[in-house]
């Protein structure tokens, strides 16, 4: 009787949690579904978007891997304007719904120490990146520095296809596409 | 009289002109052996703006080529700052090293922190659709890295190409220094907590940085030689640290490159100011461990 109690209670805070916009953190509130559904979800996503590019980029033609700086150019362009296109509906969070924010704030608090969290931070917002704009489908201007990411936390966030890239800019953690530069989504205050 | 001493004014000024033009004036003897059958490269990073010091640079370059022969060039990233239309790969890249491409010196590049990905299909960057690759030159292996993004597709895939590589010389060649005495940067940590181990497992015996504006040689860590080159563009000048333990020699007072010879078990090297002059040379000898296990 007590459980169907706490399952009640749990289920009416998670539909006040959705409608008011709160963060459900991971660890603060309990939470019913576990890491592996929402990175499983997170795949789903991001899957969903390499497919769609992917099959964007086959109505192209195949872009020569020894190409001139005007064929890079044109594929880059062509791709982007499809992927724009495509995805003109889509807003910040398809990819990083509040869930997989949290779920990502704590694996990259887990994986990367407090004294390297802090120096990742400095060096994000003094990047020379104050030019790209944290908007869903824009891209990231090509003329804007690509900060390095640490490999070790690459190791410990879910690996994403070849055709995509983390990125941090100033607080935030982008997905970026790395052939038509389009910022596929991001979570603001990725930095903890 | 007066229009004679004119005459000769004018004559000592264009002598003068011609004299102090660094790819003609203060070219420095090459020191490299310049040996039968060697493997011959320049080593350079931080190129791509497209500016006068660049250009001259690139001329000084080129000079040294008549000298010493290089087949092909390593780029250790940033090779194309800004934007990268194809109008700045022209400006920043092509016209810059014409008179080195005319010559058929190959571009093998790697990339950094203000590189796109779509330099990989760049045909001049020699970097077959890849961000990261290996090439061999007779007894050396080259192994171009991508330091800007090390995740664990290019780890595994370092490890694998490493496991089988049974060269003589094992060289990679990356933007971000595992050690650096810059006073901007600094070492970048998280990079050589990723590669050393893999280096130290399977004998990489030379390492090509840039990312710093300056040229270090770095004193030897655990049996691997690290060199910074990352003058090719612009210079940082007073950026490496007095009191750094790294340091064997450090040169940040102008733009250089490195003209590089492997004969045999020896690696020779030169490093050239924008000047002409030599400000660091030396050899490195294989280690006896890594002799025994290519000779079997
Ligand atoms: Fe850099």
């Amino acid at each position: 009787m007590r459980a169907v109690i706490n399952h009640y209670i749990l289920c009416i805070a998670t539909v006040v949690c959705a409608f008011s916009g709160v963060q459900m953190v991971s660890g603060q509130t309990p939470y019913p579904d576990s890491d592996i559904a929402i990175e499983k979800a997170f795949r789903k996503q991001v899957d969903e978007y390499v497919a769609l590019r992917n099959r964007l980029e086959s109505t192209l033609p195949a872009l020569s891997t020894k190409a001139t700086p005007e064929e890079i150019d044109a594929h880059e362009l062509k791709l982007r304007i499809l992927v724009q296109n495509a995805r003109a509906e889509f807003k910040r969070g398809s990819i990083f719904d509040s869930r997989t924010a949290a779920y990502f704030l704590r694996l990259i608090k887990q994986n990367y120490p407090r004294k390297k969290r802090a120096e990742l931070k400095t060096a994000a917002l003094t990047a020379d990146t104050n030019e790209v704009l944290l908007k869903v489908n824009f891209p990231y201007p090509d003329d804007q520095e690509l900060l390095e990411m640490p490999p070790k936390l690459l190791l410990a966030l879910p690996e994403l296809p070849a055709e995509l890239r983390y990125r941090f800019v100033r607080k935030a953690l982008l997905i970026v596409d790395r052939e038509n530069r389009v910022i596929v989504d991001f979570m603001p205050d990725a930095i903890p | 009289m007066k229009s004679q001493s004119k005459f000769l004014s004018i004559v000592s000024l264009i002598f003068f002109l011609l004299s102090s033009s660094p790819a003609q004036a203060q070219m420095s003897e090459i020191t490299l052996p310049l040996k039968d059958g060697s493997v011959r490269f320049l080593a350079v990073g931080d190129t791509g703006r497209g500016n006068d010091d660049q250009y001259e640079l690139g001329r000084v370059m080129a000079e040294y080529h008549k000298k010493f022969p290089f087949e092909f060039a390593i780029l250790t990233g940033d090779n194309i700052y800004g934007k990268e239309k194809a109008r700045d790969m022209k400006e920043k890249f092509e016209d810059v090293y014409r008179p080195l491409l005319d010559q058929g010196v190959k571009f093998y590049a790697s990339l950094g922190n203000h590189d796109e990905s779509n330099q990989r299909f760049y045909e001049l960057f020699n970097m077959n659709g890849n961000e990261y690759f290996n090439f061999k030159k007779d007894c050396v292996s080259f192994y171009s890295l991508n330091s800007n993004y090390m995740d664990r597709r290019q780890l595994e895939w370092l490890n694998n190409t490493l496991a089988t590589d049974d060269s003589k010389w094992k060289i990679a060649f990356f933007h971000h220094p595992p050690y650096s005495s810059g006073k901007r940067h600094g070492s970048s940590e998280d990079i050589r907590e990723a590669l050393e181990p893999i280096f130290v497992k399977y004998g990489v015996n030379v390492v090509f940085t840039g990312h710093e504006h300056f040229y270090e040689r770095i004193k030897p860590q655990k049996g691997i030689f690290y060199f910074i080159t990352g003058a090719g563009g612009k210079i940082r000048s007073g950026g490496i640290k007095k009191d750094s333990d790294f340091t064997a020699k450090g040169f940040d007072t102008d733009l250089s490159f490195m003209l590089v010879e492997i004969a045999g078990d020896e690696m020779f090297f030169q490093v050239i100011a924008k000047s002409g002059a030599t400000v660091d040379s030396g050899k490195i000898a294989l280690p006896q461990k890594a002799l025994t296990k290519a000779a079997k």
